[in-house]
């Protein structure tokens, strides 16, 4: 099952890795691992999302608890939660598709951000699941590049 | 169908592995079972960081990797320093760790240690194999990153249950890593640059380091050098680049070099670097090399390039490639008097070889001692003084001199004098080493009787260690702490233990019949010499 667990750390050098090491011994691939500052420059603010089962992810929270540098650590419920992931993709967009690909791109609440002869680089913001969705939308017109944040998350 | 422990002893063998130094333990136990079917001869040595040692010694002499095998928990981390010594000195390795089932990962069972993460810094790259199928590809990537672009360890840990698994093997196709193309060839527009500063300069000089040995460039060196004339300089691990006894060679730079080489380097106009790091050791302050000199650095890491010196030229690529490229460009420099210059003032250097009141003299001692045995004997020396002894003075003709340069581990010595005997059964091999460090690593000696591994061991007796001592005395107003060694045994009773001939002299007047002995013996020997503890190792 998928977990997004997030996490006031302490903002010193070595922080990530002794978390994701956390993971790494446990054999498992983290989906993905944002960290950034916060209001307080003492703290940095990591979401990771990583799928395990239920037991090893408690028990894997309760070693990060452990850390020194772990100031809190949650794992969030999807219901209370909100999330977001930012898309950038580089669409193939020949003259004849143009048209289809930003009426697409509007339908799912996607931007044009740059535009050459070639291709359309669209921005999304919005849910996992959406943006997944979204990027087979574009499929059929050829992708040449993607690439997405990981999940943000705040707890409601 | 076959297992996953017969689809590594398969991968092995399909990489041309001869020998495995080991410790087996309980998670390797599936891949021992199957070792003892193939034709891979499995040399079990008594403590796991020498198999990394003797697995080191054996690629620097095979020129591909060496191959160690342990259990998990502390087999694996008793690897770690081995490893480590490895990294810094760029040897290829091929570790292979068991590791416990992987449904019980970070559980903290009995003897599981997360090895991948502790030896992460110390890998040039590391594998966990969670699925038998992964293990022939896993295998093969290995065995190619650890022996291309700059040489390193490369750890593979294998759950037990995974050496377990049964797989359909195919052979793995060619090894294809995105994001992993060492450069080989040298830029061409760089070549050019490089022939027109050696034209434009007075005083060139080369500095050779262990790249020489990785890129197999010795010859290359010493054409290239002789064809434009431009005396040499090594580093710990390049020495033996060059024979000792080269015109050219005006010996080792650094620290405990030779005044001459570094009187070389700061009176050089240009410094040509081929596959070394110049760390502190080998150049204490950038300022000694001088403010004109201009600095060509030849490296197949990129990294290293600008690391500890600011490059007038960079040149990306393997050291044997580059030399010929440069060879087959325009240089037309020839002779001068500044090779002229070192030589005769490198004559002029009187080294203190004479005999002492107690003892030996070490320096003249590892003098004689090179220079009686065969041109292409290879000679290991451990850590502390007895290294910077055999460095300074040891003649390497057509052989190699073994050390561990970079992490400076002691008890390096034996094992890898083990392998590196291993490699090339035709040569003579002998560790140096002091009685600190064969202390480190005397149970080795076991390892020699049990599979008769013809060595010679000499080590250098002063009760204390040595280096340490003198570092106390010269920076530390002689507070002598922690450095006796009282309470040492016998140690020419522990060869005799393990019924190696064993013999102890304390003066130079014996030194000759002494190691003419040792030579003329078939099989191990040791020798012990008595060094008077106030010896400075300059």
């Amino acid at each position: 099952m998928k977990h997004v667990l997030s996490a006031l750390v302490n903002n010193t050098p070595g922080v990530t890795s002794r978390v994701s090491g956390l993971f790494r011994r446990r054999g498992y691939n983290i989906d993905s691992f944002i960290g950034s500052s916060t209001e307080d420059e003492r703290f940095s603010r990591l979401t990771i999302v990583v799928q395990g089962d239920d037991i090893v992810i408690a028990q894997v929270l309760s070693q990060l608890e452990k850390l020194e540098d772990i100031i809190s650590i949650e794992d969030i419920r999807p219901e209370s939660m909100i999330s977001k992931v930012l898309l950038f993709i580089k669409v193939k967009a020949e003259v004849a598709d143009r048209l289809s690909i930003i009426v697409v791109a509007n339908a799912c609440n996607a931007r044009v951000i740059e535009m050459s002869k070639d291709y359309l680089i669209l921005e999304a913001l919005d849910t996992e699941d959406r943006i997944s969705d979204m990027i087979e939308v574009f499929k059929p017109y050829g992708i040449i590049e993607l690439v997405k944040t990981g999940v943000v998350a705040m707890k409601r | 169908m076959i297992t996953g422990a017969d689809a590594i002893v398969r991968s092995l063998e399909n990489e041309g592995v001869e020998i495995i130094f080991g410790y087996p333990g309980a998670t390797v136990c599936p891949l021992y079972d199957k070792l003892s079917k193939s034709k891979i001869k499995h040399i079990l040595v008594r403590h796991e960081q020498h198999a990394g040692h003797a697995a080191s010694g054996y690629a620097r002499i095979k020129q591909r990797p060496g191959v160690c095998m342990t259990t998990s928990g502390p087999g694996a981390t008793n690897l770690i320093t081995a490893l480590g010594t490895a990294y810094m000195d760029s040897i290829p390795l091929v570790a292979i760790t068991g590791q416990v089932s992987s449904d019980l990962l970070g559980r903290d069972v009995f003897q599981e240690a997360d090895i991948t993460g502790a030896a992460e810094p110390f890998t040039k790259y590391s594998y966990l194999v969670k699925c038998a199928d992964d293990l022939p590809r896993i295998i093969k990537e290995a065995f190619h990153i650890a022996s291309t672009g700059r040489p390193g360890p490369v750890l593979i840990d294998i759950p037990v249950n995974v050496q377990n698994q049964k797989l359909e093997y195919t052979t793995p196709g060619e090894v294809n890593l995105r994001g992993y193309k060492p450069t080989i060839k040298g830029h061409a527009g760089q070549i050019k640059r490089i022939c027109k500063a050696i034209n434009n300069s007075e005083k060139p000089l080369i500095c050779a380091g262990g790249g020489i040995f990785a890129a197999n460039a010795q010859k290359e060196l010493k054409q290239f050098a002789e064809m434009i004339n431009i005396p040499i300089v090594s580093t710990m691990m390049g020495i033996g680049a060059v024979p000792t006894d080269h015109p050219l060679y005006a010996g080792m730079l650094g620290m405990h070099g030779k005044n001459i080489a570094n009187q070389a380097i700061s009176e050089s106009d240009l410094l040509i670097l081929i596959g070394a790091r110049v760390s502190d050791r080998a150049v204490l302050l950038p300022a000694n090399v001088g403010n004109n000199t201009k600095i060509i650095h030849i490296d197949i890491d990129p990294a290293e390039i600008g690391k500890n010196l600011s490059t007038f030229i960079p040149v990306v690529g393997d050291a044997n490639q580059i030399l010929t490229q440069v060879m087959s460009a325009q240089t037309e420099r020839k002779s001068d008097d500044w090779p002229g210059l070192l030589r005769s003032k490198k004559s002029k250097i009187k080294i203190d070889y004479n005999p002492r009141k107690f003892g030996i003299n070490p320096k003249g001692f590892v003098n004689l001692l090179s220079g009686m045995l065969p041109n292409d004997h290879i000679y290991c020396a451990d850590v502390g003084q007895n290294q910077i002894w055999s460095a300074a003075n040891c003649q390497i003709r057509q052989g190699r001199f073994l050390t561990s340069g970079g992490m400076g581990t002691m008890g390096y010595s034996i094992p890898a004098a083990i392998g590196a005997k291993l490699a090339d059964p035709d040569k003579t091999v002998v560790a140096v080493c002091g009685d600190g460090a064969f202390q480190m690593n005397m149970m080795e000696l076991g390892t020699i009787c049990q599979h008769n591994v013809d060595i010679k061991i000499v080590v250098m007796k002063n009760n204390k260690l040595g280096l340490v001592k003198e570092i106390q005395r010269n920076s530390y107003k002689d507070n002598e702490i922690a450095v006796d060694l009282t309470g040492s045994p016998d140690i020419t009773a522990i060869a005799k233990a393990y019924g190696i001939p064993a013999r102890s002299i304390d003066s130079m007047d014996v030194a000759e019949e002494a190691i003419a002995e040792m030579i003329r013996h078939k099989g191990t020997y040791l020798l012990v010499c008595t060094v008077d503890e106030n010896e400075s190792s300059m």
